[in-house]
């Protein structure tokens, strides 16, 4: 059977399938990506329609070695970049447990959601993470995202873990096509990789 | 072609016992997750994993948890268990997601965990990092300092990309 489209604008990519060539069950891969070194967004685009839910799970760092610290990401669908996002999140990061949100921003994402970068002493360390989209092909909601994610870097001092609860809503009733993210600074690296999964329903 | 998301083991007590252990753990999956119900024989006490028997001090962890009166974080370095949270007499549940677990950075999981005790308990989500680019190929779930109780089940799931 003939790949879907893929038309990744950063990142490598490969696996797209369509889904009834996949295995039986609920829970299928629809597509991989991993970094590049050098581009700091990943695109999941022509995501099919056919699922219920999609569930992205992910390990990244950034590229940049300026200090050891962590960067964050945006989230973003269908490359919309005007304000239409708004978000909320409960973190920990290792000393204090705290709750903020935004309305009315360009993404979903960027300053609760660590990334280590390639700094000498975060070596090997990485930030993981499971985004869930419910109902992203509905023609009539508007979508809900929920991220947990987190990093953890054997460190008290700064750059300390974080571990994230993080909701989401993109305020368009928009079928969910494409799925952007965009790391603050630097790049993914090679060995950030991402799995983008459909959930079927009934 | 093989299934995205399948289980590849299942243990449940018939007794008490000190450890549940998933060895010979196939490389074949992305991600691996570990979902867990039961509860002490013991009383108060917590869960923690160790990989592939290393019980020495590579593990870490951050912590997120509501107590049913406050919300607190923690971080612990150089430990030597993936601490996952509390376990009591009343069942408890909780998830655990093992990413890239057959890759060759180092390996970080997010664990959520459900419990409640009637009038005590918590419900914690905790990002835990071991320090070891080796792949995982063993599992041990265990008490810091009880059995669990007869009944609790583990399943670990394997989950593969395309």
């Amino acid at each position: 059977m003939s790949p879907l489209l893929q038309t990744f604008a950063n990142g490598s990519a490969f696996g797209y399938r369509s889904p009834s060539a996949a295995a039986g069950g609920a829970f299928e891969s629809i597509a991989t990506a991993t970094g590049n070194g050098s581009s700091a967004t990943i695109t999941f685009s022509s995501i099919p329609s056919t699922y219920q839910h999609l569930q992205i799970r992910f390990i990244g760092k950034s590229t940049d070695s300026a200090t050891n610290t962590q960067y964050n990401y945006r989230l973003r669908f269908n490359s919309d970049t005007g304000t239409n996002y708004a978000r909320h999140m409960l973190n920990g990061d290792g000393s204090v447990a705290q709750a903020t949100g935004n309305a009315s921003v360009d993404s979903i994402g960027p300053g609760y959601t660590p990334i280590p970068n390639s700094g000498a002493s975060l070596t090997n360390m990485m930030g993981v993470g499971i985004i869930d989209i419910h109902d992203y092909a509905s023609a009539t909601k508007n979508k809900t995202a929920r991220v947990f994610t987190g990093t953890d870097l054997n460190r008290t001092t700064a750059p300390t873990g974080q571990v994230i609860l993080h909701s989401g809503v993109w305020i368009n009733t928009n079928a969910i096509t494409s799925i952007d993210l965009q790391l603050t600074t630097g790049s993914w690296t090679t060995s950030s990789s991402f799995a983008l999964y459909g959930i079927k329903g009934a | 072609m093989p299934a995205t998301y399948e289980p590849i083991a299942t243990t449940t007590l018939g007794s008490a016992a000190s450890s549940i252990t998933f060895n010979s753990i196939p490389g074949t999956y992305t991600d691996l997750r570990l979902v867990f119900t039961g509860k002490s024989a013991g009383g108060s006490n917590t869960l923690r994993l160790r990989f592939n028997s290393d019980s020495g001090t590579n593990y870490s962890r951050t912590s997120l948890t509501g107590s049913g009166s406050s919300a607190t974080s923690a971080q612990n370095s150089s430990t030597d268990n993936a601490f996952i949270g509390a376990v009591n007499t009343l069942q408890m549940m909780c998830n655990v997601d093992i990413f890239s677990y057959a890759g060759s950075t180092n390996k970080t999981l997010l664990s959520e965990l459900s419990l409640d005790q009637n009038g005590s308990g918590e419900v914690r989500r905790t990002v835990c990092l071991w320090r070891s680019t080796s792949v995982i190929t063993a599992i041990e779930l265990y008490l810091s300092a009880a059995n669990f109780d007869a009944g609790a089940t583990a399943t670990l799931y394997g989950i593969k990309a395309a």
